[in-house]
């Protein structure tokens, strides 16, 4: 079940962007962070 | 557990919560419920909230009803409902719902004993007074702050030398004393279990399991030999095409209405009654054996691939275990290997006439190995039983002789964490060296003795950092230079670790343990970095200790011939 719809993978790359200028990340960017990996790990565990 | 600064015995007179969070498997789930057992034990005034994963935590409710104040699910499956459809927006949402629910209890300690991304990522969006285990910052930095997650982050399934249970790290982590164990099988209750044996022979890996033909010998040979013995053979309704092609080997032909098929046919719960009836417990490293240990079932566990068995034997002392002598054994999952020589290793021989002496005397000693099992089927296994010291579980060998020296030096470890860490004086025999294990011990010991220097540097280092600082006139191009110095102290572990391979659990523990030094300035990070060199110097010292004071012992009890070959 992958639903890297193009709003997440624009957030994803948001947060990366963050990430190399050592900017803080926020609540919403974790969460963001949390829900790509949970996503990859059922679809990981449906194969 | 501390649970505040203050001196008021606040947990004494309100109703502190925790809150465990745990997303990983069955397996998992269950030995975390054995470890929450331990702290309703100890601490019955505690709400205990467990945080899950839903596909895992519902089928075991049964077991967590009576554990935990309440469990909260987390279901993948509706948040990520229509999210192809509805965006991330939607998705958001859900996940923040599930996330205000958890608002609603006011957590005092969250404890998240799963070390993956999502777990850690999960404790960091759970509001806490504490946080003990894996989560991650603001900076996307994940901070394991605690001793005992940074040891099992350290040394779980990296190798073969972390000597602890998984149960006993979850204990240690959660913060549970070691306490006297109260429920023991006694003669009555293995009296009233069905003379049955639940055998689980698959495993999630291939490399983890027995082809079928092997497990068809080792049912053939219980039924022909132990006439009122009944089976049951289960699994999950993936794993039934496999229970098939084990029943439906000619060779149980006269035996099929011995052998009752469960796989795929039950709920975990039915599952768990049809293990706590049961006499018996044989299988692969699965959830299975777990729940044989919950229930107090004797289980017979074999070992493959890349199982360690220290780390996941069930948890309980009567637990045996039978795993290969093999040179990969324990190998990775990511190893690739065509032959499985461990799975050739352990004989089905070796397995039926285990069976045997668990059904007819309960339990098997050293004396019954010799007496019982041909050696021609024991020259490439270890034959393990567990039982408790300081009341954390230990696998001892049933099979006399030297023991190898990766299990010397988890004996070591255990002793030497325990004090460090833990400041529990552990005892234990001094080891019978082989000629190899010498031989390694000598060198281990000149590569304990780089490591006590470097962390002797370490400290100068700190400390010269320090002063720097404290002086009328910090200079920060010294400050650097000393800084530079302690990272190629850094580099300089590594290479002793390249060296000294039987060191590597203590020089990854410092690795984790200096990438997550506490403090929001440099002369706290830096404290907190002498104290680091500290400890592994400490670490050193006594694993020095106990290395030279064993190769003494050796000398003195082995003629001097076979030390110097």
């Amino acid at each position: 079940m992958i639903f890297l719809t193009d709003d997440l993978t624009l957030n994803l790359s948001n947060i990366e962007n963050k990430i190399s200028k050592n900017e803080l990340l926020n609540d919403e960017d974790l969460k963001i962070l949390l829900l790509n990996i949970l996503q990859l790990e059922d679809s990981h565990e449906n194969e | 557990m501390k649970m505040n600064n203050s001196s008021a015995p606040k947990a004494e007179t309100t109703h502190s919560t925790i809150a465990i969070l745990q997303t990983t498997r069955f397996g998992d789930l269950i030995q975390t419920a054995q470890a929450i057992s331990d702290l309703k034990t100890q601490f019955p005034h505690y709400r205990i909230i467990l945080i899950a994963r839903s596909q895992f935590a519902k089928p075991l409710d049964f077991i967590f009803n009576k554990l935990v104040d309440k469990t909260y699910l987390l279901d993948t499956k509706s948040i990520f409902q229509n999210a192809e459809l509805n965006g991330l927006s939607t998705t958001l949402l859900n996940l923040e719902a599930f996330l205000h629910q958890l608002k609603t209890e006011s957590i005092d300690v969250l404890v998240n004993l799963s070390f993956s991304k999502s777990s850690a990522y999960l404790s960091s969006l759970i509001t806490s007074h504490h946080k003990i285990g894996a989560h991650f910052d603001f900076n996307n930095r994940m901070c394991i702050n605690d001793k005992w997650s940074q040891m099992l982050f350290s040394t779980v399934m990296r190798g073969n030398l972390n000597p602890y249970s998984l149960v006993d790290l979850f204990r240690n982590i959660i913060g549970i004393k070691a306490i006297e164990k109260k429920e023991k099988a006694t003669p009555v209750l293995l009296a009233n279990k069905k003379k049955n044996i639940v055998i689980h022979p698959f495993a999630s890996q291939e490399r983890k399991s027995w082809k079928a033909d092997k497990w068809v010998e080792v049912i053939y040979k219980t039924l022909k030999e132990l006439d009122s013995v009944t089976i049951s053979i289960v699994g999950s309704k993936s794993e039934f095409s496999k229970s098939q092609l084990i029943l439906d080997n000619p060779l149980l032909k006269n035996y099929s209405h011995r052998i009752t098929n469960l796989t795929g046919k039950t709920s975990i719960e039915q599952l768990a009654e049809e293990v706590k009836n049961s006499k018996l417990f044989v299988g692969h490293d699965s959830m299975v054996g777990h729940l044989a240990a919950f229930f107090n079932t004797t289980s017979l566990t074999i070992s493959l691939g890349s199982v360690r068995p220290q780390e996941t034997t069930p948890y309980h002392d009567r637990a045996y275990n039978l795993s290969p002598r093999t040179k990969c054994f324990p190998c990775f999952a990511t190893d690739n290997c065509q032959n499985f020589q461990c799975h050739h290793d352990i004989s089905h021989q070796a397995v039926s006439a285990s069976i045997k002496l668990l059904l007819e005397k309960n339990e098997i000693s050293s004396s019954d190995v010799k007496k019982y099992i041909s050696s021609f089927h024991l020259s490439a296994v270890n034959f393990y039983k567990a039982s408790f010291s300081n009341q954390q579980l230990i696998l001892e060998n049933l099979i006399e002789g030297n023991l190898d020296t990766a299990e010397i030096f988890r004996n070591f470890f255990r002793v030497t964490w325990s004090f460090i860490i833990s400041d529990i004086e552990e005892a234990v025999p001094f080891p019978r060296l082989s000629t190899s294990a010498h031989k390694e011990m000598l060198s281990t010991l000149s590569g304990l003795q780089h490591l006590f220097e470097l962390s002797d540097f370490g400290k100068r280092y700190s400390r010269y950092i320090l002063e720097e600082i404290s002086s009328a006139t910090p200079s920060i191009s010294k400050i650097k230079d000393f800084s530079k110095k302690i990272d190629e102290i850094d580099q300089l572990q590594a290479m002793v670790q390249k060296t000294s391979p039987y060191l590597s659990p203590f020089i990854d523990y410092f690795i984790v343990r200096k990438a997550n030094l506490q403090g929001d300035n440099i002369v706290k990070l830096t404290e907190n970095s002498y104290f680091a060199f500290e400890e592994c110097g400490n670490l050193s010292k006594i694993l020095y200790e106990l290395i030279e004071n064993s190769i003494t012992e050796f000398k003195i009890s082995s003629p001097r011939n076979e030390v110097n070959k």
